[in-house]
């Protein structure tokens, strides 16, 4: 009965081991599913877009007001 | 009555509104200036990432387009009402016009800044709400002065307008304390020290700055034009 126990009990340690074996090595073949966060998002197209519509808005506003200047200048 | 003849008239629009308005182009220069230090030398955030860099943008055009013009608008305007001097009727109306771009940049930079910061470019949330219905004020200002013929009655009306136009203001600034919105509480126009690093901090005042000499240089160049579009059609009458 004791050395029937002390074989289970062997087998049961060695299939323990063997299984932790192969789930370490899987572990270190797949790439992780999550990529660790390195810093604060992208967001530099939104940043562009920002500063080129601002961009534009006050570039049509002084072209309006040279194009009435210049008006008023040739106006006889 | 003085008599002035067309090509008199036409040597002093030239002496008034020189082609190349030098105020103009230094302050052009100042808020390239204040764009550069911003893009290039002042650090992303390191939560919302290089999109908050549009706070140097949109914060000094908010402080211009909505505190700043619509000051002179109510100040020139309650003026005008008072002591019917025209200069200050000009004023009020160049003030509103180059306010009304400040606005609209405002927005536009605002709605980029919300889609990459809350996911949506509009929401109906108190800040932007108020904000749209000044724009919405000062809009029908311009409407309101290109319909009315009588010079009397348009600078009359216009002041009134302008006036309310300034009512709105502190009820605009407080929303963000009365209200639960997305729109995030001030970083500098508020009790206390402002919530920026030193660099921003720097950079934020700077643009500001810039920003405040470049709207007085249209404000300035907007009141050239209106005063020899007024003697103009004073001489055309005549």
């Amino acid at each position: 009965m004791s050395i029937a126990r002390q074989d289970n009990t062997a087998r049961q340690d060695n299939t323990v081991r063997q299984d932790s074996t192969a789930r370490q090595e899987s572990t270190a073949q797949v790439p992780a599913p999550v990529a660790p966060r390195t810093g604060p998002p992208d967001t530099s197209y939104y940043m562009k877009l920002g500063y080129i519509v601002a961009g534009v808005i006050f570039f049509a506003y002084i072209a309006l007001l040279m194009r009435r200047v210049a008006t008023v200048r040739k106006a006889p | 009555m003085t008599t002035v003849s067309m090509p008199e008239s036409r040597t002093a629009a030239r002496r008034t509104m020189p082609a190349v308005d030098w105020v103009l182009a230094l302050a052009l220069l100042a808020v390239g200036g204040a764009v550069v230090r911003a893009l290039l030398y002042t650090p992303a955030d390191a939560m919302l990432g290089a999109v908050q860099r549009i706070l140097y943008i949109h914060v000094p055009s908010a402080i211009q387009g909505m505190y700043v013009a619509c000051t002179i608008m109510a100040v020139c305007g309650g003026l005008y009402l008072w002591i019917k001097d025209e200069r200050l009727d000009r004023i009020a109306e160049s003030a509103a016009e180059v306010g009304f771009v400040f606005l609209t940049v405002v927005l536009a930079t605002g709605s980029i800044w919300g889609k990459s910061s809350w996911g949506t470019a509009w929401a109906w949330e108190p800040r932007l709400t108020s904000a749209l219905f000044l724009w919405f004020v000062v809009l029908s200002y311009l409407i309101l002065r290109d319909a009315l013929e009588n010079r009397e009655a348009r600078a009359r009306l216009s002041a009134v307008l302008g006036v309310l136009a300034l009512l709105l203001v502190p009820f605009i600034h407080m929303t963000v304390y009365l209200f639960r919105g997305l729109h995030p509480e001030p970083l500098a126009l508020k009790p206390g020290k402002p919530d920026m690093s030193p660099e921003m901090l720097s950079t934020f005042l700077i643009a500001n700055v810039a920003f405040m000499f470049f709207f007085f240089a249209l404000v300035r160049v907007r009141y050239q034009w209106a005063t020899v579009r007024d003697a103009r059609a004073a001489l055309e009458l005549a």
